[in-house]
């Protein structure tokens, strides 16, 4: 009797959370599915209301133009126009696969910046006792929790005079120094987290602090490493203030830069051309998330794992 | 020997681990430096000179800009909406975060999908966001104006979402906080499952129910992840530019302009940099203060033995 009465229960309970995790799968993925509904849509079919969802089957087209227009320049003099766009959210769009490269680019030199220097860095401040290493390491903290637009203007300046705008190494720069105090956090718990009695046992045994940190922290906190460098990667690919302001021409715009081009070009609103620039987009970030999604819950879950 | 290890020696500045120690942070903190902390003071000497765009001569004018900014219109304006985006941001993101976790932390077999869906708004660049909200919320051919008319009945007629000044904030609040709860909801469930299972059957048997449990168990031992995530989201809140930006352009009238999107008109449309650094001094003085106020309050335990005082 008791038996059946809890079993019951935890039935009903089943179901209710069953519920509740579908509610929470439509809250974080239903913006998504119309963004890429709309980036289906055919212009011309498009408006209505209510608002409907693919009358004539999905059209490839927008994507085709982004495509094309990538792999070949001639493809506009093929007679390759899309009906409903104008210029403006041509050229724009047509830049974005070359973005999306920049930006895997600026994106991976930003992690392997933040590799260079912060891994080091992450160790010193929790293994090696040094004079004012905890103050280093809040300055570290505080520059970040400024608000980065804060910085525009001097950078812009700066950068302007001595001639590295429109340039991918000013944009990695920036990007480092944004992502450098997350990286270094994670990392740092993640070292501070390593027993001391592992590294005094090393050092006793003659390893340097070199040695110690190559051949015995690295491989215990290789997923917080990961994690920290996915992280850093991510900021990059997100920021767009920067990445829009210090870069003139499409040939230096990252993604997040283009999207924002997008957003405001000249010309016709053309929504599924925009919306399939904007999917474009947000697929390698995506694609990255997915391929690593247990390091990545392993590293942060293991931050609070002491 | 530990003893010896791990206080630094003094009298000592060019020990082997000293050397080694400075010479593997120099390299990071020069980078912050160069383009953190170092802009920020160059940003102060900007804001008291008069540099508009294109002026060859920056002439010193002390607190001219401040003056002109403080009797400006959008100055007070700015000041509320940046507080009312903040606070919204993160309540709104931390309630629903910790009902999501709440909701995930049970046992039950799908919930590793939504775990992994979870990752996709984090990962969604904050820009392309704001381009899709800006088409959901569209106010002659919206999804949600579709879903408000014909799903819910609940109004009549297709509304201006970000035109209309009762509505806009709390507009661009809605992708804000969808970006922002997943980041949320996985800290917290790294925090949830850390929580030793024996505390809750050992509360059980003592006759406590859920609420009790949640209360006395839950909230406490969550509560460094808590303030963590209390820090970090109103970090986000304060810096947030893209849904400005894409979405309201700082209006209608001023009701949604931010002092982040103050820095960026006053800079980039009014061509006036020396007021914009001004706005960027205050903003990061707030933002400073802030952030002192919550190391203040943290355990600094949970910041990884950051000693602060």
């Amino acid at each position: 009797m008791v038996l059946d009465s809890i079993k019951k229960r935890s039935t009903l309970k089943n179901i209710v959370i069953a519920i509740l995790s579908i509610v929470i799968l439509v809250f974080l993925l239903s913006p998504l599915a119309w963004m890429v509904i709309t980036s289906l849509e055919e212009e011309a079919l498009m408006f209505k209301r209510p608002p409907v969802v693919l009358p004539n089957g999905p059209f490839f087209a927008n994507y085709q133009f982004i495509w094309v227009r990538f792999v070949s320049e001639e493809a506009l003099e093929w007679g390759y126009v899309l009906p409903g766009s104008l210029p403006g959210v041509l050229a724009e769009a047509r830049g974005m696969v070359q973005s999306v490269l920049n930006s895997l680019v600026v994106a991976s030199c930003t992690t392997l910046v933040c590799l260079a220097l912060g891994l080091l860095a992450a160790y010193t401040f929790a293994k090696v006792p040094i004079v004012g290493g905890t103050k280093f390491l809040f300055y570290i903290f505080v520059s970040r929790l400024l608000p980065p637009i804060a910085i525009l203007i001097p950078v812009y300046t700066v950068f302007k005079t001595i001639g590295l705008l429109d340039t991918l190494a000013s944009i990695i720069l920036i990007h480092a120094s944004f992502a450098m105090p997350f990286f270094v956090w994670i990392l740092f718990v993640h070292f501070k987290s390593v027993p001391q009695s592992v590294e005094d046992s090393a050092r006793v045994d003659g390893c340097s602090r070199f040695q110690v940190l190559t051949k015995i922290m690295l491989p215990i906190a290789k997923p917080g490493i990961i994690a920290a460098s996915i992280f850093a990667f991510m900021i990059s690919y997100n920021e767009f203030i920067f990445a829009t302001t210090l870069s003139q021409s499409a040939a230096s715009r990252t993604a997040s830069a283009t999207v924002s081009a997008l957003a405001f070009s000249i010309g016709r609103y053309s929504v599924p051309l925009i919306m399939a620039g904007g999917i474009f987009a947000i697929l390698p970030p995506i694609i990255i998330v997915l391929i690593f999604r247990k390091t990545i819950l392993e590293g942060l879950v293991s931050i609070f794992r002491r | 020997m530990r003893e010896l290890e791990e206080r630094p020696k003094k009298g000592r500045w060019f020990g082997k681990d000293t050397r080694f120690g400075y010479l593997s942070i120099v390299p990071a903190l020069i980078l912050m430096s160069f383009f953190s902390a170092g802009p920020l003071v160059y940003a102060l000497a900007l804001s008291f000179q008069k540099y508009t765009l294109g002026a060859v001569e920056r002439p010193f004018v002390f607190l001219e800009n401040y003056q002109k900014l403080v009797e400006s219109k959008f100055f007070a304006p700015s000041l509320v909406n940046t507080l009312i985006f903040t606070v919204g941001a993160v309540v709104f993101v931390f309630l629903i975060a910790l009902i999501f976790t709440l909701i995930l932390n049970e046992k039950f077999r799908a919930n590793t999908w939504v775990r992994l869906a979870l990752l996709i708004p984090w990962a969604i660049p904050e820009i392309a966001n704001a381009l899709g909200w800006r088409w959901i919320f569209d106010s002659n051919w919206g999804v949600w104006n579709g879903i408000v008319v014909y799903g819910f009945g609940i109004f009549n007629s297709y509304q201006s979402w970000l035109g209309n000044p009762n509505y806009a904030m709390g507009t661009i609040l809605v992708p804000h906080i969808w970006k922002e709860v997943p980041l949320a909801t996985i800290l917290l469930l790294a925090g949830i499952s850390t929580i030793p299972k024996s505390l809750y059957e050992a509360a059980k048997l003592d006759g406590a129910n859920v609420l009790a449990r949640f209360r006395r168990i839950t909230l406490p031992m969550l509560r460094p992840i808590i303030q963590l995530v209390l820090v970090y989201e109103t970090i986000q809140g304060i810096t947030s530019f893209a849904y400005v930006f894409v979405l309201t352009g700082g209006g209608p009238g001023y009701t949604t302009t931010t002092l982040s999107w103050l820095v960026w008109m006053t800079s980039f449309s009014f061509g006036d940099f020396g007021q914009g650094s001004c706005v960027a001094v205050i903003m990061s003085i707030i933002a400073l203060l802030l952030t002192l106020l919550y190391f203040r309050l943290l355990p600094t335990k949970e910041f990884g033995a950051v000693t602060v005082r």
